[in-house]
């Protein structure tokens, strides 16, 4: 009957690096080869589609756009020379990304004494 | 093998993962830590191109038309929509981006382009030419990387 010893300390050390090292590798290959696609998404996406059926210009109010397009991203005032005045700015932001592509949506709606007031959105999103 | 992760206004990011080739869940996010790591440790990545804005100069608002942005700033990446006010008709908008990220800093690089009936009505442009830091990875309270 033969006795196996079990390694010893450094030994085990080194079979561990040596795991980790290969899973590194097998890591590398996954990414280099496409097998693994990491998706990063930022904020949640507005449905854009409900900016002029479900909500009216100078008609739905703020409570409205939030039930609708949800919370906003950030908040903020405008006042650019073609606005007449100063008004309240709800900012939506969205973002989509992996290795190969990314992509994101701003969308920006204004408000006038909590009526919606106007809007612009610009999307890359495919 | 697809990982999802997403990062919510609130701040709270999460990460769901969807083996299709079987494999154990533990490998699927040791492997997403792993490739997260290595992102983040200096792998280069852009998307898009920077906008040609000195083209712009070239285009004359009300005059200029859409094939004329075209030939000047080249295909945009996305395009959009603006109705600034009630008395206004909403407007088509072309979209510009160059993003360029390096693990510690990213680029980013944006124009709008806004048309009124298929002529050439202005533009908003921005550029953060000096890299904006992580706000995860700073060790500095509220300073960008110079």
């Amino acid at each position: 009957m033969s006795s196996r010893k079990l390694p010893s300390g450094p030994t085990r050390m080194k079979n561990r690096t040596f795991v980790s090292a290969l899973c590194l590798v097998f890591c590398l290959v996954f990414v280099c080869f496409g097998c693994v696609d990491i998706r990063v998404t930022i904020g949640q996406r507005p449905d854009l589609s409900q900016l002029d059926t479900a909500l009216k210009v100078g008609e739905s109010s703020d409570q409205d756009v939030l039930r609708i397009l949800g919370e906003p991203y950030g908040k903020g005032k405008e006042m650019l020379p073609s606005s007449a005045r100063q008004r309240e700015l709800w900012t939506y932001y969205y973002e989509e990304g992996s290795f190969k592509d990314d992509r994101r949506m701003f969308v920006f709606i204004f408000f006038h004494e909590g009526r919606f007031d106007g809007y612009m959105w610009v999307s890359s999103l495919r | 093998m697809t990982v999802t992760c997403g990062i919510q206004a609130s701040g709270q990011a999460a990460c769901e993962g969807r083996a299709t080739d079987g494999a154990s869940d533990r490998f699927l996010y040791f492997g997403t830590i792993i490739l997260v790591v290595i992102l983040l440790a200096g792998c280069a990545v852009s998307y898009g191109f920077t906008p040609k804005v000195a083209g712009l100069k070239t285009l004359s608002p009300g005059v200029s038309t859409e094939a004329d942005v075209l030939l000047v700033l080249g295909e945009p990446r996305g395009k959009g929509v603006s109705r600034l006010s009630p008395d206004m008709e909403a407007r088509s908008a072309w979209f510009y981006e160059y993003v360029r990220g390096d693990g510690m800093t990213v680029d980013v690089r944006f124009l709008i382009v806004l048309f009124d009936k298929g002529v050439y009505d202005g533009y908003l442009w921005f550029f953060s030419d000096h890299g904006l830091e992580y706000p995860f990875w700073s060790t500095r309270s509220g300073g960008s990387k110079k």
